[in-house]
């Protein structure tokens, strides 16, 4: 204990109690809100929380005896089943051998010992030290739930008493099966034997409802298949009895419920402590169904318990038909096409229908779920549909007040509701009309360039030669004096040349031309007057995010009005605008929704190729690599046909397929990332945008694979550029410095790299909102840098407020992973083994649960 | 080195004067009515028995000086408690007061150890009970009983826990039964007490300042 006035230590005290009360996964996020600003009290209780966790992690063996057994938690020999009830009596029943241990006590395989006849049975026993009142109470509750149960597909209650030692037992019919999904993964069962199957799950659960038991824990382990293919439903432990009367089932959350269920099968009410009915039990048969179908649940393994609420409360599954792949497909012995077939439409609705989110857009009951799989076997439409376009906008709108147009047409395409025939049509009329104004529109241009290229006459420029950035200069400046009577011409003019200054990466050129062209209202042209909003847009999107994505919301705004929802320069807009969002911290459900749709409008135009691989590309941000991956090279095998090797698209997208490979080949990456840079120094030219943003990921790649020495050049490069030539774009001059930063402290250069790491975070602080994790990655790469020059104290300091944060937030495994191995680290230089322990358990749950291959090493 | 509430005279070895029923059964009622100074009375005649018996056991019976506390406790149990009329409301009403008794006596056992620093195995501890020998170093049981002293002049409750859980051997119901708390309370306390613990004698307390 440290030296602390009583007072001082009774509020440390008093948190940390506190503390210990919450999940596991929200106590230093508990701490960090209670503690407020006070960053003593909170690294106090900290401390604690971590002596507490290592302390019950404490190997016996491994040190003192006396701190062994004080470490071990005494409570467990209290909890230890009476010496070995095996070969004991209870009643005329002989139990042979344990067959699972689980939390609330212990299951034997037991016969009658009279053996007139052969009987074998599952006695379950209660655990000592366990016998308090409520979870007695809720033996005998299962006990009485069970007694009321009688049906084909439920394990029977045939008996029960109680122990000498005065615990209570329950027998039940001995059911020999696998769990549900391994019997049909292990006999390659077809769809038809596998929806047999699951109604006879729900035929159970449906008698369970009609006595008024909702069983509240369906998972495939509660549901064994016996070598004769017939069902048997287990587990009433947290079952609850609807009774009218009961106290707690009316209104009351029954927060036993919520505590006792298992996390990965609760349903958002479960999760949300809501009142749990029917629907709840109708959720997990569909969450059954999923895997039983897909080969794995649709709840995707989470890194924290709020990850894995917010999943279950928020996250729409993914139909079956699209979460099969080949494995699934192998399981079933079907092609994967054939099999998607199988699943797309009736089934999909099925599934979707019984997971949804609000309880009474489920099936009204187990039996309406039922049906419907009966009605799909016999060859009839089921009753599921998908969610209403009306329900589905309304929820949208609701959650994000929004660019709801947008989202209009993304539904329209998701949802295969298909083409509004009427826009199309608008489309090809106006077309047709305005095909002979631009005939004559471009007449005039043609005759502008031509004076211009005149202009450039070598007789005229006295020998030397004209770049195409002086010829747009030229153009710019004549613009205004020789097409002023010409306004249409003028406005498509200044944004031709607005278009290419962007695309020169002279933004600060670009931006008052585009104004100048957007003012005019597109004079005619809401084609052209949307580009230039959006180009426009992406410009000042550089320097002033949030004026960047009001300029999107308006160029969107404008399209669907203008262009309406399937056009493809719409597409084109929904692309940028989605792109522009993926950079933002909150905002990636809706960038992701955003840049799907623009990949399905644009698919339907053979003209907007161009579109498409940007989309495409563009698509690919945020995801999982292996879904990102195809949409790169579908993208990069576009742009070569589009444009041949020596293309800025193509080295963009050179750029993101190096970025996309780096986890599975870094070699790779790095000579991608190098033909890109070759490119694009030689088309856009070496302080571009582009180019810097391709070097930056260069070092980083190299960076990320411990070649500091030739990472380094290559940041001090982009540092110099962007010092010089873009000092209002802070954020990224942080990027370069943070890996700059880490490459130092990798060439034991640390006091350099502080001195980096520290000016990044300082940019990072005025521009980031504060809970972006990119701060924590920062401070915790200063706790990395404080480590290597043995400052230990202040690392941690750095370090493990941030891993904290890391730890509550939706960030890449890898970066938390990393920062575990910094931590591991730090003790173990610091000579504290036992924090070190702490950590690397968690790295390795964490390496295991996500599949960090590179951190399961059992010796790291 | 702490703070030692008990008069001299309970200490001592041969001390037979609170060994009469009627004392225990009086020291009983009063320790009912609330009175704590009654409690420590208690606790030293059950110290003094337990000595008793411990002395007998180190001497008589065993060579290898481990003292064997479930044994002790029972025994003393049985002298003291075990027989009807002696006022003891159960049993874990006694382990309460012998449990604070067992941990003086451990930690008696190891100053006498350390004084007399006879031979290699002189400076280390041990006891065994229910969960098998331990086989402490003397400096170790003398610092966790600072930290213990410590502990209880923060909160008195959370050094009781660790008395009947660590010293007693006592199970979780029958810590709350005896100190009259639920089972919960005694698992949060449990938790916190030995973080405060393994913080003060952990593999860390010598930490070094960055």
């Amino acid at each position: 204990m440290k030296p602390n006035g009583d007072d001082r230590w009774k509020e440390i005290d008093e948190v940390f109690a506190a503390a210990l009360d919450r999940p596991r996964g929200e106590r230093s996020e508990f701490v960090r809100e209670v503690t407020g600003g006070d960053v003593d009290l909170a690294g106090e209780v900290m401390d604690l929380l971590l002596a507490h966790d290592e302390a019950e992690s404490y190997v016996e063996g491994s040190g003192s005896q006396l701190i062994a057994r004080l470490c071990r938690d005494l409570s467990l020999t209290d909890r230890l089943p009476s010496p070995e009830l095996e070969g004991e009596l209870l009643g005329p029943w002989r139990l042979v051998r344990r067959i699972a241990r689980g939390g609330m006590g212990s299951v034997y395989l037991a016969e009658r010992a009279d053996s007139r006849f052969e009987q074998q049975v599952a006695v379950k026993v209660l655990r000592r030290g366990l016998d308090t009142e409520d979870i007695v109470a809720r033996f005998v509750a299962e006990r009485r739930i069970l007694a009321s149960l009688d049906h084909p597909n439920i394990a029977r209650l045939l008996d029960g008493g109680e122990t000498p030692d005065g615990r209570p037992y329950l027998v039940m019919e001995y059911v020999e099966g696998d769990p549900l999904t391994t019997y049909a993964d292990e006999r390659r069962l077809g769809l038809e034997d596998r929806l047999t199957l699951f109604a006879a799950v729900c035929d159970a659960v449906q008698h369970a409802h009609r006595h008024l038991v909702i069983h509240r824990d369906l998972k495939p382990s509660n549901v064994l298949v016996a070598a004769s293919g017939e069902v048997k439903l287990l587990d009433f432990g947290i079952a609850k009895l609807l009774d009218p009367d009961d106290p707690e089932s009316p209104a009351g959350p029954t927060r036993t419920g919520v505590r006792l269920m298992t996390p990965r099968y609760a349903s958002p009410e479960q999760v949300s402590g809501e009142v749990v009915t029917t629907a709840s039990d109708v959720y997990q048969l569909g969450l059954l169904l999923h895997e039983l179908l897909v080969g794995r649940s649709p709840v995707a393994d989470p890194l924290s318990r709020g990850q894995l609420e917010r999943q279950i409360r928020e996250e729409e599954p993914v139909p079956p038909s699209r979460a099969v792949d080949e494995e699934t497909a192998a399981r079933y012995r079907t092609p994967l096409a054939r099999l998607r077939r199988r699943l797309q439409g009736d089934l999909d609705q099925v599934v979707l229908m019984a997971l949804r989110k609000e309880p009474d857009r489920r099936y009204a009951s187990v039996e309406a779920l039922a049906r419907d799989i009966e009605r799909h076997q016999k060859g009839l439409p089921v009753r599921a549909a998908p969610d209403s376009a009306r329900y589905r906008i309304g929820k949208f709108m609701r959650r994000n007040r929004l660019q709801v147009t947008a989202t209009l047409a993304a539904i329209i395409l998701t949802t295969g509701y298909g083409v509004t025939v009427t826009v199309q049509g608008q489309r090809i009329a106006t077309e047709r009309d305005r095909a002979a104004l631009e005939a004559a529109r471009a007449n005039q241009v043609t005759g502008f360039m031509v004076n211009l290229f005149q202009g450039a006459n070598p007789d005229q420029t006295g020998g030397r030669e004209i770049t195409a950035a002086q010829l747009l200069d030229l153009g710019a400046r004549r613009a205004g004096a020789e097409l002023s009577n010409q306004p249409e011409v003028h406005a498509a003019l200044l944004s031709a040349i607005g278009q290419s200054y962007a695309a020169l990466g002279r933004f600060g050129d670009a931006r008052p031309l585009l104004e100048e062209a957007i003012s005019t209202g597109g004079l005619g042209d809401p084609t052209r007057h949307v580009r230039d909003l959006a180009q426009l847009a992406d410009v000042v999107f550089k320097s002033d995010m949030a004026a960047g994505l009001d300029l999107y919301r308006q160029a969107l705004q404008h399209a669907e009005e203008r262009l309406g929802s399937l056009h493809p320069v719409t597409g084109r807009v929904l692309a940028q605008y989605g792109e522009a969002l993926s950079l933002g911290a909150d905002s990636v459900q809706r960038s992701i929704l955003l840049r799907d749709s623009a990949v399905a409008v644009l698919r339907r135009d053979p003209e907007a190729q161009e579109d498409l691989a940007f989309a495409l590309a563009v698509s690919s941000y945020g995801r999982p690599t292996s879904e990102a991956i195809p949409k790169m090279r579908e993208a990069l095998d576009l742009r070569r046909r589009l444009y041949g090797e020596r293309h800025s698209a193509v080295a963009a997208s050179l750029n993101d397929l190096a970025l996309g490979l780096e986890p599975v080949d870094p070699l790779a990456a790095d000579s991608l990332m190098s033909e890109a840079i070759v490119i694009l120094k030689e088309i856009l030219g070496p302080e571009h945008a582009s180019t810097l943003r391709s070097l930056n990921s260069l070092a980083a790649l190299r960076r990320g694979r411990g070649a500091f020495a030739e990472a380094e050049p290559i940041y001090a490069e982009v540092i110099r550029i962007r010092r010089a030539v873009y000092p209002a774009q802070r954020v990224l001059l942080a990027y370069g410095l943070y890996g700059m930063g880490l490459v130092l402290v990798g060439l034991e250069r640390p006091l350099e790299g502080e001195t980096h790491l520290r000016e990044a975070l300082g940019i990072l602080e005025e521009e980031l909102p504060a809970n972006s994790f990119l701060l924590s990655l920062n401070r915790a790469a200063i706790g990395h840098a404080l480590m290597t020059q043995g400052r230990h104290a202040e690392a941690e300091a750095f370090l493990l407020p941030a891993v904290t944060t890391l730890e509550n937030g939706d960030v890449q495994p890898l970066d938390l992973a990393q920062n575990y191995e910094r931590l591991i680290l730090l003790y173990e230089a610091w000579g504290r083994p036992g924090r070190a322990a702490v950590f690397r358990t968690r790295l390795r749950e964490l390496a295991e649960a996500k599949g960090l291959v590179q951190y399961q090493n059992p010796s790291r | 080195m702490f703070p030692n509430p008990l008069p001299n005279a309970a200490r001592t070895m041969d001390s037979r004067q609170f060994d009469g029923d009627d004392d225990v059964t009086g020291l009983l009622e009063e320790w009912s009515r609330g009175n704590d100074a009654a409690f420590d009375a208690l606790v030293s005649v059950v110290y003094d028995n337990l000595c008793r018996i411990a002395h007998r056991h180190l001497i008589g019976e065993r060579a290898d000086h481990t003292l064997d506390t479930q044994a002790l406790v029972h025994e003393s149990y049985l002298h003291l408690a075990g027989k009807p009329g002696k006022g003891w409301r159960n049993r874990a009403q006694f382990f309460a007061v012998a449990s604070k008794a067992m941990r003086r006596l451990l930690v008696d056992h190891a100053r006498r150890r350390k004084a007399e620093k006879r031979g290699g195995d002189a400076t280390r501890v041990t006891w065994s009970g229910d969960f098998g020998a331990t086989d402490a170093d003397v400096e170790e049981v003398l610092a966790l009983d600072d930290a213990l002293e410590r502990l209880g002049e923060r909160d008195q409750r959370l050094l009781q826990v660790v008395e009947c859980r660590f010293f007693g051997g006592m199970t979780v119901p029958e810590t709350a039964n005896a100190l009259d708390i639920s089972s919960r309370s005694v698992e949060r306390d449990w938790a916190r007490a030995r973080t405060y613990l393994y913080q003060a004698i952990g593999p860390r307390k010598a930490e070094p300042q960055g």
